[in-house]
C-alpha cells in the first residue's frame, strides 16, 4: 500500500465503489485519477475520480463536458485498455488500504510532469485539457465534500424530516 | 382525521424517497459499507463509511485551498497578504 505522498496526475487502480452493478460477481477494479489526499489520525485518505475504458452514449449524456480521455501511450504505467476516460463529477473518498487500492499498481499521466509537458503537440494539448479538467474535478470533489459534511455520515439532510 | 393521516404518510414516503435519492448506503463488492450522495449540481460522491468527519473536513480545506490558488493564478491577482497588526 502506498504510504508516500501521491503525485499530481497519478492513476490509481482501485475498487471504485459503485452500486449499479451489484449483480456482477467479485470486485471490479477501475483506473482512477488522483484528486487529493489527507492524513488524519495517522491514516491516509485519498479522493479519486472515476475512470473507465468504456465510453458509451449513456456515460457521454450523463457527464457531457466532464470527461478527459487519455490514450494509454500517454500514461506511464501498464494500462489495460487503449483509452481511459476519467469522469470529473464522479468522485470517491477512500481509505488508503488494501480493501480499496492496489498498492502494486503504479501509473501516471505522462504529460503532467513539467519536463514532459512540451514533448509533443499532443502532450501540450493534453496538459492544457488536464489543467481545466483538474479544476472541474476539484470543484466537484469540493461540492461533494460540502454535502457529506452538511449531512454527516448517517442520517437525513438537515432540511428533511421523516416524521 | 383519516385524510390527515394519509397525507402525513404520503409526506413521509416522499421524504424517504428524497432521502434515498440524495443519500444512499450500500455494501460494495469488497464488503465495505459505502455512502453515496448526489449533489444538486449532479456530482456523485461516494465514501467508505469508516472515513472520519475530520478527514472530510481536512479534505475540503485542501480542495478549497487548491481552488483558491488556481483562481489567483488564473486571474493574476495576488492573494491579499495579512499584515501582522491586522486581525
Amino acid at each position: 500500500m502506498p504510504t508516500s505522498q501521491f503525485v499530481r496526475g497519478q492513476v490509481l487502480k482501485c475498487l471504485f465503489p459503485y452500486d449499479n452493478a451489484s449483480d456482477r460477481p467479485g470486485p471490479h477494479p477501475h483506473y482512477c485519477l488522483y484528486v487529493q489526499d489527507v492524513e488524519v489520525q495517522d491514516k491516509r485518505f485519498v479522493m479519486v475520480c472515476y475512470g473507465t475504458s468504456r465510453l458509451d452514449p449513456a456515460l457521454l449524456r450523463a457527464h457531457s463536458g466532464m470527461i478527459l480521455s487519455v490514450r494509454s501511450p500517454m500514461i506511464k504505467g501498464e494500462m489495460p485498455g487503449d483509452v481511459t476516460h476519467f469522469v470529473a463529477d464522479h468522485v470517491a473518498l477512500l481509505p488508503c488500504n488494501d480493501d480499496w487500492i492496489y498498492g502494486s499498481f503504479d501509473a501516471r499521466l505522462d504529460f503532467v510532469k513539467e519536463s514532459s509537458r512540451t514533448k509533443t503537440p499532443e502532450h501540450r494539448r493534453l496538459y492544457d485539457a488536464f489543467v481545466a479538467f483538474e479544476r472541474v474535478m476539484k470543484r466537484a470533489a469540493s461540492d461533494g465534500m460540502s454535502l457529506l459534511i452538511a449531512n454527516g455520515t448517517v442520517g437525513l439532510p438537515p432540511h428533511i424530516t421523516l416524521r | 382525521m383519516q385524510q390527515l393521516l394519509c397525507f402525513a404518510a404520503g409526506l413521509n414516503q416522499l421524504a424517504k424517497r428524497v432521502y434515498d435519492w440524495v443519500m444512499k448506503k450500500f455494501i460494495a463488492t469488497n464488503g465495505r459499507e459505502v455512502l453515496k450522495a448526489v449533489t444538486p449540481s449532479g456530482v456523485t460522491v461516494s465514501m467508505d463509511t469508516s472515513v472520519p468527519l475530520e478527514a472530510l473536513e481536512a479534505m475540503q480545506k485542501k480542495l478549497q485551498a487548491d481552488l483558491s490558488v488556481d483562481e489567483h493564478a488564473a486571474t493574476g491577482h495576488r492573494r491579499p497578504v495579512k499584515k501582522p497588526h491586522q486581525k
